[in-house]
C-alpha cells in the first residue's frame, strides 16, 4: 500500500508539472503574486511584511496549486476516460487519491518557498523567525490539514456538474475569506464565522503566530485547537463525500458521466 | 452599409458561438461572481494597507483590470477555438478580408470587457459606499473603452501564438498577471522601479489605470486626451502588429500544411 501511495506521488508530480497551466501556477504565479504585495506594502513594518507579503503571497502560491490541481484531479481524470479504471484497480481509490493530493501539496509548498527566496534576494527582505523548530512543525501540521482539506474539496468538486467552473472561481475569494493578505478582523463580522470555518484561515494565524516574538500564548493555542478541529471536520466531510462518489460509482454507474 | 451589417452581425454571432453552449451558471460563475471576487479581494486590501487613502481610484482602476478576463482570454478564444473544433483552415481559406473578420469578432469581447468593468464598478462603490462625481462616468467610459481596445489588441497578438505552441493557458495567464502588476492598479506607479515602469508604458491599461486614478481621486482631467491618445495609437498598433502575425502564420500554413498541427 504504501509502495502505491509513493508511486502515485512520484508519478502524479511529472504529470502535473507537464501541465502549462500548474508550471504557471507553480513557477511563475507566486513571483507575480509576492511582487504585487511587497509594492502594496512597500512602507510597511518588518513584522507585517512578514506576516501579509512572506505568508500571504506563499500561502496564495499554496492555495492555487490546490485550486488548479487537487481540487480537480479527479474531474481530469474523467475527462481523459482513466476514472473508472482507477477506481477499480486493487489499490483502494482514497489511496491514489490521497498520493495526488500530497504530490501536489508538495510542488505547493515547493511553490511557498520559491516565494519566500524570490522575495528574501531580490526584494531584501528579513525573515525572523523566533522559533524555528516550532515553525517547521506548526508548517507540517499546516500542510497535513490542507491535505485533509483537498481530500474533501477534491471528493465535493467531483460529485458537482461544475468543477472547471468552481475551480476557476474559488481562488480569489479563499484568498478573501481566509484572510491571507491582511488580517480576518478587517472583515465584515458576518463574514468572520465563515472565515473559521476553512483551514486556510487557521493555517495562516496559526504560522503568524508562531512568527512572532513574544507571542501570546493564548492565542497560539487557540490557532492550533482551531486547526486541528477544522481539521478533524473535514476529515469526516472527506469521508462522507468518498462514500457518495462510491455510491456513484457502484450503484448509479455515473462515475465517468455527469 | 451591408458591409457594416455583416461586420456587426459576425461579431455578434461569434461571440454567441463562443458563449451560447455554456451553462448561464457558469456564466456568471467565470465572468460575473469571479471578476468580482477579484474586484473585492484587491479593494479590502488596499483599503487596509492605504487606510482608505485613494480608495475609489483603485476601485475604479481594479474594475478596469477585469477586462483581462475578456481582452485576454476571451480575445484568445477567438483563434484558439477555431483551431480547436477544426474550423480555423476554413476561416483562413475563405476570400473574407481578415482583418475586418478578426476586428468584428474583437468588438464583442471590448463591449464585454467594458461591461464586466462597469459592473465591478458599481459592486465596489456600492460594496465600499463611495459616489463619483456625475461629469466623470462619461469621461470614465471614454478611457475604459480605448483602454481595454488597446488590451484586447494585445490579446489578439497573445491568440496567433497559439499557431506556434500548445501552451496558451501559460502564456494567457503570464500576460494577465503582467497587466494586473505593471499597471499600477494597487499601488502608486512610483514605488515600481525606474525600468519597469518604463516597460509598463508599452503595456495597455497602464494609462487607463493611471487616468482612472487622476480623474476619481483629483477631479483631474487635464492629461486625458494626450494618455488617451497614446493609448489607442498603441492598441491601433496592436492590432496591426497581430494582423500581421495572422497572415505570416497564414503563409507558413500554406507553405507546410500545420495549421491545424503544433
Amino acid at each position: 500500500m504504501m509502495r502505491a501511495l509513493f508511486q502515485t506521488i512520484r508519478v502524479h508530480m511529472g504529470i502535473s508539472m507537464a501541465r502549462p497551466m500548474f508550471q504557471f501556477i507553480i513557477w511563475a504565479s507566486p513571483l507575480f503574486l509576492a511582487t504585487i504585495a511587497i509594492f502594496i506594502y512597500s512602507s510597511a513594518s518588518p513584522e507585517r511584511i512578514f506576516h501579509y507579503v512572506i505568508l500571504g503571497s506563499g500561502f496564495m502560491a499554496l492555495w492555487s496549486s490546490i485550486v488548479f490541481s487537487s481540487a480537480s484531479d479527479i474531474n481530469r481524470e474523467r475527462f481523459y476516460g482513466t476514472l473508472e479504471i482507477i477506481f477499480v484497480s486493487p489499490i483502494p481509490f482514497a489511496v491514489i487519491l490521497i498520493g495526488k493530493i500530497i504530490g501536489n501539496t508538495i510542488w505547493g509548498f515547493l511553490s511557498m518557498v520559491l516565494s519566500f527566496v524570490y522575495l528574501v534576494f531580490i526584494f531584501r527582505v528579513d525573515i525572523t523567525i523566533p522559533n524555528p523548530f516550532t515553525f517547521l512543525l506548526a508548517i507540517i501540521f499546516v500542510l497535513f490539514s490542507l491535505t485533509v482539506f483537498s481530500f474533501f474539496l477534491s471528493l465535493a468538486f467531483t460529485l458537482s456538474r461544475q468543477a472547471e467552473a468552481l475551480m476557476n472561481f474559488i481562488e480569489y475569494p479563499i484568498y478573501l475569506v481566509c484572510g491571507f493578505m491582511f488580517p480576518v478582523a478587517i472583515l465584515p463580522i458576518w463574514v468572520q464565522p465563515i472565515s473559521y470555518l476553512l483551514p486556510p484561515t487557521w493555517a495562516i494565524e496559526l504560522l503568524r503566530q508562531v512568527s512572532t516574538e513574544n507571542s501570546n500564548n493564548v492565542a497560539l493555542h487557540s490557532s492550533v485547537l482551531g486547526l486541528l478541529a477544522v481539521t478533524l471536520v473535514y476529515i469526516v466531510l472527506g469521508i462522507i463525500c468518498y462514500r457518495a462518489v462510491e455510491k456513484k460509482a457502484r450503484i448509479y454507474g455515473k462515475l465517468g458521466v455527469y | 452599409m451591408q458591409a457594416v451589417q455583416r461586420f456587426f452581425r459576425q461579431s455578434l454571432l461569434s461571440y454567441r458561438a463562443l458563449f451560447g453552449w455554456l451553462d448561464p451558471k457558469v456564466y456568471i460563475l467565470v465572468m460575473v461572481l469571479s471578476p468580482l471576487s477579484q474586484l473585492l479581494f484587491f479593494s479590502v486590501l488596499v483599503n487596509y494597507v492605504y487606510s482608505g487613502e485613494g480608495l475609489v481610484g483603485y476601485i475604479g482602476a481594479n474594475a478596469l483590470i477585469l477586462c483581462v478576463l475578456n481582452s485576454v482570454f476571451g480575445i484568445m478564444s477567438i483563434i484558439t477555438s477555431d483551431r480547436y473544433m477544426g474550423t480555423f483552415q476554413h476561416v483562413m481559406a475563405s476570400p473574407v478580408n481578415k482583418a475586418g473578420l478578426f476586428l468584428s469578432r474583437s468588438i464583442a469581447h471590448v463591449l464585454n470587457g467594458l461591461f464586466t468593468s462597469i459592473i465591478g464598478f458599481i459592486f465596489g462603490m456600492m460594496i465600499f459606499q463611495i459616489s463619483i462625481a456625475p461629469d466623470a462616468i462619461l469621461l470614465l467610459v471614454g478611457v475604459w473603452m480605448v483602454s481595454i481596445f488597446s488590451a484586447c489588441g494585445l490579446g489578439l497578438i497573445i491568440g496567433c501564438f497559439c499557431l506556434w505552441t500548445p501552451s496558451m493557458n501559460l502564456i494567457g495567464n503570464i500576460l494577465a498577471s503582467s497587466l494586473l502588476l505593471l499597471s499600477g492598479a494597487n499601488y502608486p506607479q512610483s514605488i515600481m522601479p525606474v525600468w519597469l515602469v518604463h516597460f509598463a508604458d508599452f503595456i495597455p491599461l497602464t494609462r487607463g489605470v493611471e487616468l482612472t486614478k487622476q480623474i476619481l481621486n483629483e477631479g483631474n482631467y487635464s492629461n486625458v486626451f494626450a494618455l488617451l491618445g497614446e493609448e489607442f495609437v498603441l492598441g491601433v498598433c496592436f492590432f496591426i502588429i497581430s494582423f500581421l502575425f495572422i497572415k505570416y502564420a497564414e503563409y507558413l500554413s500554406r507553405v507546410r500544411g500545420t495549421m491545424d498541427l503544433d
